[in-house]
């Protein structure tokens, strides 16, 4: 295969002289032209290394703190930034149209009465925010609103608390909302709770929700109320949550309520490093806590 | 580790640090997490600490640039084809091999004894020694569960009342005396030939197939019905084969039984107070733990290669490391 093209192309210099029919120079003779664009042939590669030293763009995208290994597998990208130059002279009206939509994307924002600090929050916390069309971003709003029956203002402060919560899977946030409704069983000032202090409890993978939710319930006995206050504890990994509370019955200091002495949050049961943890919570020494983990 | 002998440098080269990660380390594997998932996590740990760290430069580039028919320039610049951002961080998980003397179930917790690097070696040498684990395996009368394990479905329940300690030890030394009697039919002679009576006046064998699992000691240190503990010595088991030890004996015991925690507490020479807990497998860490691992292994040689089908009392002056 390699040997058919390469006699092909010989084939076709050959002809192309002949056409031309110049004298071709002698072995000896200097050379006056300048030959610096001639150069080996780019042989296949893998990543973009090859081209670095040579290309212009990989080096003011590398300047720019691109981090190009990351995204050199997508064949789309490789493309787009190798030939940006021609995709600027074919299609300038990419850019233009962007723009234009960027702003509609951004008026949409003003219209529903978002201040400047609250768009700047969402675009510098999650850019993609504004690869969304209108509509699907007013769609999702609109879903959050109903579903979980906020207000206007409710709906605006979870979209600059968690910008990636509006633009996440709607499908696992379905099934997510309806574990927390349904299978967990919080009513729906709860929810609220829950919305507006730890909206990434809808992100988390609900399978590992209902885990959490399952210990602090059945087996650490809280209410949902006490845990729809704390809502950051739903967040928490079930393992650590079930080390430090088993660490606490060793102790006997497991005690949940509020209104008794000796109170615990369950805040503070799950926040922090051990170290701090065995200081504030356990005031127990770390070596201890340390021979508790590793009798699991 | 003692202060004579060994000189402190402070090194912050990733360079250097990287070519000192090959050893031996001991792991205190947590229970849910499978053996793939702790090695991706300290792995993981291990680049990033690494990449954190002063790694090496980009190499040189040497341009000649200008046209060809005038005086041309040589530059000399930093390479972009070696720029980090270019070829990823200098150092990648694949740049890391990591085995383990065992590969541990996602049920079982406790010491893991890891290889990285040219360690391997090492823990490939370990293996074929065939050391002696020691578990704590809880288990729980009344209830069998389809995979033995107390995260199965429940497909049986009984009473227990009638189980007194007496019925457990009595079967635990049973079980005992019947493998050890299968361990001289294990090690590979003739039991009626004088070989075979040269290898039992040594005392405890180890077997010569690695495939079939040998149970050395078996005693109930607990009983407080429904939970009762068993610790167990034992070499080339699995996880399974732990856990229908339970299950036989709840029935034995006219019950049902299941497994509800299975500890390893020692693998061969390491210990689980020499483990690193998994908030402590950071790069300083392990490689204190690796030197530790390191003294241990150069204190007992004979873990490297076993001349003696015999077990040996070990060499059990380690220091641990905190």
């Amino acid at each position: 295969m390699y040997i058919e093209f390469l006699e092909k192309n010989v084939y076709k210099i050959d002809d192309a002289v002949e056409e031309i029919d110049e004298k071709l120079p002698g072995p000896f003779e200097q050379c006056n032209e300048d030959l610096s664009h001639i150069g080996p042939y780019i042989t296949g590669t893998y990543n973009f290394a090859k081209f670095a030293n040579d290309s212009h763009t990989i080096q003011q995208l590398v300047k720019l703190g691109v981090e190009l290994y990351k995204i050199e597998s997508d064949r789309e990208v490789l493309e787009i930034s190798e030939n940006l130059g021609f995709f600027i002279t074919r299609f300038p009206k990419i850019f233009k149209e962007d723009i234009d939509d960027l702003h509609t994307r951004i008026r949409y924002l003003r219209a529903h009465d978002f201040n400047i600090t609250m768009i700047q929050t969402i675009v510098n916390k999650h850019p993609p925010w504004l690869a969304f069309k209108t509509q699907e971003i007013d769609h999702r709003l609109g879903f959050f609103q109903n579903n979980f029956k906020l207000n206007g203002s409710q709906v605006r402060s979870l979209a600059v608390k968690c910008p990636k919560l509006i633009t996440y899977d709607m499908k696992r946030i379905r099934h997510s909302s309806f574990s927390i409704k349904e299978e967990m069983g919080f009513t729906k000032l709860e929810m609220h709770r829950i919305l507006n202090k730890a909206p990434r409890v809808l992100i988390r993978a609900r399978t590992e929700v209902v885990k959490t939710f399952d210990y602090l319930h059945n087996y650490m006995n809280l209410s949902h109320d006490i845990i729809s206050r704390e809502p950051t504890i739903l967040l928490c990994r079930k393992r650590r949550l079930e080390v430090r509370h088993r660490f606490l019955v060793e102790l006997k200091k497991d005690q949940y309520d509020p209104t008794k002495p000796l109170y615990v949050s369950p805040l503070c049961l799950v926040s922090g490093t051990d170290n701090e943890f065995c200081e504030k919570v356990a005031k127990a020494s770390i070596h201890t806590y340390n021979d508790f983990l590793r009798t699991f | 580790m003692s202060a004579i002998g060994t000189v402190t440098k402070y090194v912050d080269d990733a360079r250097i640090i990287y070519k000192a990660l090959n050893g031996v380390v001991v792991l205190y594997k947590p229970p849910v997490l499978h053996f793939n998932n702790v090695r991706e996590t300290v792995i993981s740990n291990l680049c990033r600490e690494l990449n954190d760290m002063r790694t090496r430069p980009p190499m040189k580039h040497v341009a000649i640039e200008g046209e060809t028919n005038k005086p041309m320039k040589v530059v000399v610049r930093s390479s972009f084809a070696d720029h980090p951002l270019v070829v990823g961080p200098r150092y990648q998980p694949n740049d890391f091999r990591m085995g383990a003397t065992k590969i541990m179930h996602k049920d079982v917790s406790g010491v893991l004894v890891c290889g990285i690097n040219a360690g391997n070696q090492l823990i490939h040498k370990i293996k074929t020694s065939q050391s002696l684990r020691f578990y704590k395996i809880k288990g729980l009368l009344g209830e069998a569960t389809d995979n033995y394990f107390h995260t199965g479905k429940v497909v049986e329940k009984s009473t227990y009342a009638h189980v007194r300690r007496g019925h457990l030890d009595k079967l635990c030394s049973s079980m005992q005396s019947t493998h050890q009697r299968k361990m001289f039919e294990l090690c590979g002679v003739d039991i009626q030939s004088q070989a075979a009576y040269e290898l039992a006046v040594k005392g405890l064998l180890r077997p010569a197939n690695s495939n079939i699992p040998m149970i050395y000691t078996v005693k109930c240190v607990d009983f407080s019905p429904p939970e009762f503990m068993l610790e167990v010595v034992c070499t080339n088991e699995t996880d399974l084969y732990l856990k229908a030890i339970i299950h036989d004996l709840g029935l034995k015991l006219r019950s049902n039984g299941t497994c509800t925690q299975i500890l390893c507490i020692q693998d061969g020479l390491f210990n689980i107070k020499h483990a690193l807990l998994s908030k402590h497998w950071t790069l300083q860490n392990i490689i204190t733990n690796i030197q530790m691992c390191q003294n241990v292994i150069n204190q007992n040689k004979n873990i490297l290669h076993q001349k003696n089908p015999a077990l040996i009392e070990p060499n059990n002056d380690i220091d641990t490391i905190e």
